[in-house]
């Protein structure tokens, strides 16, 4: 019998070491990630006010279903309801996943959405790349996409900026605030009120998030 | 004076040390608003939204008085079950989310406070706190067993030198 109690107290004691080891650690390094300052965005890559209470930084990938989803049913309702009131300052920063199935065209999307910007057509390419992700992640023509929401002038400007790589520096830029941030999935949600910082879940559902936002605001 | 054998203190520290681990991770999450919990559960997407709010409100608390309770040692068969169920519960539903090579949508584990994306770590890690709650109870129970044989057994070698 204290040889059973023995046995026990060894696995427990194990398991414990392990347990309260892989508690801190990845504690110290999660506390370290979201406490980056939420540095100012590229005017033509934001929408609403620099001005505004709450800030909303979201790095994604327009090949991603989950960020197309978190486009769709957040960011399109919030722009009227928060962004547009000056309540909510989104920042988006592309972080294209590579070395993924699917996701081949990530950064080709990336660089005409940032030339889109550059134009100041940040919004309409934005949208045509999430609602038109299955055409072009399937067959890769990005360019198309974009085509059919730019003129003919604007489009020759966008396929110069990427062509002539003149926006890759942008799209590595963020890609790398994303890896010093220690982003390791797409969507990946920064909410900053006051200096602090709180990490969300890329499948966060509105009527959460609008619950949650309507009480930073109140702070 | 009562002496304590190794295997007693042993548990107890152990105990102690589960008890403080539940009393850290309600301290994340009452620490932020209870809708950042909300949200870690809804994630999930095992149960309706309303559920997931309700949870977040009360569970914090609940895993605040398991952990004291397993500090301070009172109801040990209780506290310990409780604790090797709620860890169960957990694990599962973290193994059903676990998307080992999965870049996009991944979940918080909603274990200590938001942005902690489920891994191979935090399995290993509630894997380990499960053991060590499995083995506690267990533990637990063969001591209550233990007693209860030792007070039966005085009374009825009390009866045998009586009658001899």
């Amino acid at each position: 019998m204290q040889l059973w109690r023995g046995m026990l107290a060894a696995i427990a004691a194990v398991a414990m070491v392990a347990g309260t080891a892989g508690a801190t650690g990845q504690q110290a390094r999660t506390r370290a990630k979201p406490a980056a300052e939420t540095e100012p965005g590229p005017p033509e890559k934001t929408l609403g006010s620099p001005n505004a209470p709450i800030v909303m930084e979201v790095f994604s990938d327009y090949s991603c279903p989950v960020c197309r989803v978190f486009y769709e049913n957040v960011v399109r309702p919030m722009v009227d309801d928060y962004i547009s009131t000056g309540k909510v300052y989104l920042i988006h920063r592309d972080f294209p996943l590579t070395g993924v199935i699917g996701h081949e065209h990530s950064r080709q999307a990336a660089l005409y959405e940032t030339a889109a910007a550059r134009i100041g057509r940040f919004q309409e390419v934005d949208a045509a790349l999430y609602a038109r992700q299955a055409d072009w992640t399937r067959n890769g023509n990005v360019d198309a996409v974009v085509a059919a929401v730019l003129s003919p002038k604007e489009m020759k400007r966008v396929r110069e900026l990427v062509q002539g790589g003149k926006v890759d520096s942008f799209v590595n830029s963020d890609r790398s605030l994303g890896d010093s941030k220690g982003v390791h999935s797409t969507p990946t949600i920064y909410v900053t009120v006051h200096g602090h910082t709180d990490v969300l879940p890329g499948n966060v559902s509105y009527s959460l998030l609008r619950r949650y936002l309507d009480e930073q605001l109140q702070k | 004076m009562r002496r304590f054998s190794a295997g007693w203190w042993a548990f107890t520290l152990l105990r102690v040390l589960l008890g403080a681990v539940f009393v850290y991770a309600a301290y994340t999450k009452l620490r932020a608003s209870f809708l950042l919990f909300a949200m870690a559960i809804d994630a999930y997407k095992v149960m309706p939204e309303s559920m997931a709010v309700a949870l977040a409100h009360v569970l914090p608390w609940f895993e605040l008085s398991l952990g004291l309770a397993l500090i301070i040692g009172i109801w040990q068969r209780v506290t310990t079950s409780a604790a090797t169920a709620m860890l169960a519960v957990f694990f599962t539903a973290m193994v059903h989310a676990y998307q080992p090579n999965s870049k996009e949508g991944q979940i918080s584990c909603g274990c200590f406070g938001l942005g902690e994306p489920i891994s191979g770590r935090t399995l290993l890690r509630d894997g380990a706190l499960l053991a060590l709650s499995l083995s506690l109870a267990i533990a637990a129970f063969y001591a209550a067993r233990r007693r209860r044989v030792a007070q039966l057994a005085v009374p009825a070698a009390g009866a045998l030198a009586e009658r001899s």
